[in-house]
């Protein structure tokens, strides 16, 4: 393992994690949470081939549920599913908004644990070209 | 059935998680023909989890909690990078520090002292610099695999007991989630997948963080290793691995006695 290696590889996750935290950035104008539920004779299609959700979703495979867009600016928006009778169906909702929390956490989260290892291996880098 | 959470798609060192916490799953070994190259696999963790709610969700607790112990313990082992660090502007690496780890930091301490020159030998190394190929090799490892974790999505299945996969979530770089639920499966079951997707996305951060503390560790500890040659900081890297590694690995023998 040559020292070059090594140091391409710090440099290397460095650059994805600047680049990482910089996409995040540009799209931290904007949180999408989007719920589906599929029958169960789609699931294996689903986890087996890995499909695209919009090509599933257009073949009728899979439907989209709910819906949250949360901009930056205060905009929300919200589509709230319905059940047979033209209620709301509480239980997808309810799980739909706890994923919507997660979802505003875990970019919180991500974008502080990206920002100091991506300044962590920046600094590194640095001393290592002093 | 065999239940807990399995990282597949990320082929970290000696196929195991440093955080103790997921089941590596073997990476495949795929044949390809000349020219064609592999799909590159995302990041996956699947979470197995017995039928009954309450069970599953003692199981997620257990591990939120085993990844919450971790982050103290990387947290600890930061601060005495930083401590060994601070010490050493002043003394030698070779001066005992009161540490939690005196194993590891013995250890840690006897690769730096590689890294000062003797007094006597103008600026030559003292006895030959600590560098183990295979701490290297490990450590290469280690964050060209964090460095997919970072560069890809994140997709999380959950796989329950009698129910099959229920749920399916895929995190985007920016942080949108979509996740596809299975028709018909009871809300006790989907509140599990919820928690599968926190404990998985814990488990995320903490792998990042983990190669954040051993690069801004070795950062740290490289302006006091003088005698390193222009470039050579890299070269504390394998050793402040295997001193968080093996800081890691005494939480987990600790617990198994």
């Amino acid at each position: 393992m040559a020292e070059v290696t090594l140091q391409e590889a710090v440099q290397k996750y460095a650059h994805d994690l600047a680049e990482q935290v910089s996409r995040f950035v540009k799209d931290i104008s904007e949180l999408e949470v989007r719920t589906f539920t599929t029958p169960n004779d789609q699931v294996n299609v689903l986890i087996n081939n890995r499909p695209d959700l919009d090509e599933m979703a257009t073949k009728g495979n899979i439907a989209l549920r709910a819906y949250t867009k949360i901009s930056l600016d205060g905009d929300t928006t919200v589509c709230v599913p319905q059940d047979a009778n033209g209620e709301v169906d509480r239980s997808v909702w309810g799980i739909h908004q706890t994923m919507v929390q997660l979802a505003m956490t875990n970019r919180a989260t991500m974008l502080r644990a990206m920002g100091d290892a991506a300044s962590a291996a920046l600094s590194a880098l640095r001393k290592a070209n002093e | 059935m065999s239940y807990g959470l399995t990282l597949a798609g990320v082929a970290l060192p000696e196929d195991r998680d440093p955080l103790g916490v997921c089941r590596i799953a073997p990476t495949p070994v795929v044949a390809f023909e000349a020219g064609a190259s592999a799909p590159p696999e995302v990041p996956l963790w699947r979470e197995s989890l017995p039928a009954s709610p309450d069970e599953a969700e003692t199981l997620l607790a257990e591990q939120s909690a085993a990844l919450q112990q971790r982050q103290a313990v990387l947290a600890d082992a930061q601060r005495e990078l930083a401590s060994l660090a601070d010490a050493t502007a002043e003394v030698s690496f070779a001066a005992p520090l009161p540490t939690r780890y005196p194993r590891q930091m013995a250890a840690l301490q006897r690769d730096l002292l590689t890294f000062q020159p003797a007094a006597e030998s103008f600026g030559l190394f003292a006895r030959p610099p600590a560098f183990d190929v295979h701490l290297a090799q490990q450590w290469h490892d280690f964050v060209s695999q964090v460095d997919r974790i970072v560069a890809h999505y994140a997709r999380v299945e959950t796989v329950v007991a009698q129910w099959g996969n229920v749920g399916r979530t895929v995190v985007t770089w920016g942080g949108d989630f979509h996740t596809t639920w299975q028709d018909g499966v009871p809300t006790p079951i989907r509140r599990v997948h919820l928690k599968a997707v926190n404990v998985a996305l814990l488990s995320r951060m903490t792998l990042i963080h983990m190669a954040g503390i051993i690069i801004g560790g070795a950062a740290g500890l490289a302006l006091k290793a003088a005698s390193l040659p222009p470039g050579g900081q890299v070269l504390l890297l394998p050793s402040v691995w295997r001193f968080v590694k093996d800081v890691l690995a005494e939480l987990d023998s600790a617990i198994q006695t």
